[in-house]
C-alpha cells in the first residue's frame, strides 16, 4: 500500500511503502511541485532505490529553479537507506 | 509450485514489476512466520525488490518465472532468486555513489545493488544449465 498526498501548506506526506510499482504515483504529486516543498516521511515504512530516484529526479528539477527538497521524519531505517546511498549529503533532513 | 514447509518457503512469480505486491507479501508472510525482526527484514526485502526488478527490467527473456526461495537457518536468513530461463549475467557487481560529481549529474543506476551489497552479509550469482540463481544472505543479532 503507499499513499501520496500534497497539504495545503505545500508538505507532501508519503504513507505506506515507496517501491518500484510505486514510483508513477509519487511522480505524479513530486513533478506538479515548482517551489521549494517539505515531505514527511512520518508515515513512510519503506523507500527502495526507485524511491530514491524520484526524489532525486525532483530535487534535480527543483535545484535548477533555486528551489530544493526538505526531507523530515524519517524512520532509522529509512535514514540509513539515505546514509547509505549518500542521499544524505544531497537532501536537506530534519 | 508452492511448497510451505517449517523453515521453507518458495513461490514462482511472472517477471513483471506487477508480481511486486505478491512477493511483498511472500516475504512478509516469511519474516512474520519466523519471527525476524524489523531491521533484517527491510534490508532483506528492499535487497529482493532491487534484484527482482533488475531481472524484470534487464534479462532479455521476458517471459518465465523467477523462482523466490526463503530458509531460516540458525541465526541467518537466506533468500534465493532462480531464473530459468535466462543469459549469463553477473548483477550482483556495483560502484559505489559518486560523492565527487555535482547533484545533477548523479544517476541512479546500480544504487539498490549497492545498496543491497552494502546491507546484506553475502551476495552470490551462479548460472548453471541456463538458470540464473542470486543468493542473498542476512545474519541475524542472537
Amino acid at each position: 500500500m503507499f499513499n501520496i498526498s500534497r497539504n495545503e501548506d505545500n508538505t507532501v506526506v508519503l504513507e505506506g511503502r515507496l517501491d518500484a510499482s510505486q514510483v508513477e504515483a509519487a511522480a505524479v504529486v513530486l513533478d506538479a511541485l515548482t517551489t521549494s516543498s517539505v515531505i514527511d516521511f512520518s508515515k513512510l515504512d519503506y523507500i527502495s532505490s526507485a524511491g530514491l530516484g524520484i526524489l532525486l529526479k525532483t530535487q534535480k528539477r527543483l535545484g535548477s529553479a533555486g528551489q530544493s527538497l526538505t526531507l523530515i521524519h524519517m524512520n532509522k531505517m529509512i535514514r540509513d537507506v539515505f546514509r547509505i546511498a549518500r542521499f544524505d549529503l544531497i537532501f536537506k533532513i530534519e | 509450485m508452492n511448497r510451505d514447509e517449517s523453515k521453507t518457503l518458495e513461490l514462482r512469480f511472472p517477471k513483471d514489476l506487477r508480481s511486486l505486491e505478491g512477493v511483498f507479501s511472500f516475504l512478509d508472510r516469511f519474516m512474520k512466520g519466523h519471527d525476524v525482526n524489523a531491521e533484517p527484514a527491510y534490508i532483506m526485502t528492499l535487497a529482493v525488490e532491487e534484484f527482482f526488478t533488475n531481472i524484470v527490467k534487464y534479462d532479455s527473456h521476458k517471459d518465465g518465472l523467477v523462482s523466490i526461495r526463503a530458509l531460516r537457518e540458525p541465526g541467518r536468513i537466506i533468500i534465493q532468486l532462480s531464473d530459468e530461463n535466462s543469459d549469463r549475467f553477473d548483477v550482483t557487481q556495483s560502484n559505489a555513489p559518486r560523492d565527487d560529481i555535482p547533484l545533477e549529474q548523479r544517476k541512479i543506476g546500480g544504487l539498490g545493488i549497492y545498496l543491497s551489497n552494502q546491507m546484506l552479509d553475502d551476495v552470490r550469482y551462479e548460472h548453471v544449465n541456463n538458470t540464473s540463481t542470486i543468493t542473498l544472505v542476512k545474519n541475524l543479532e542472537t
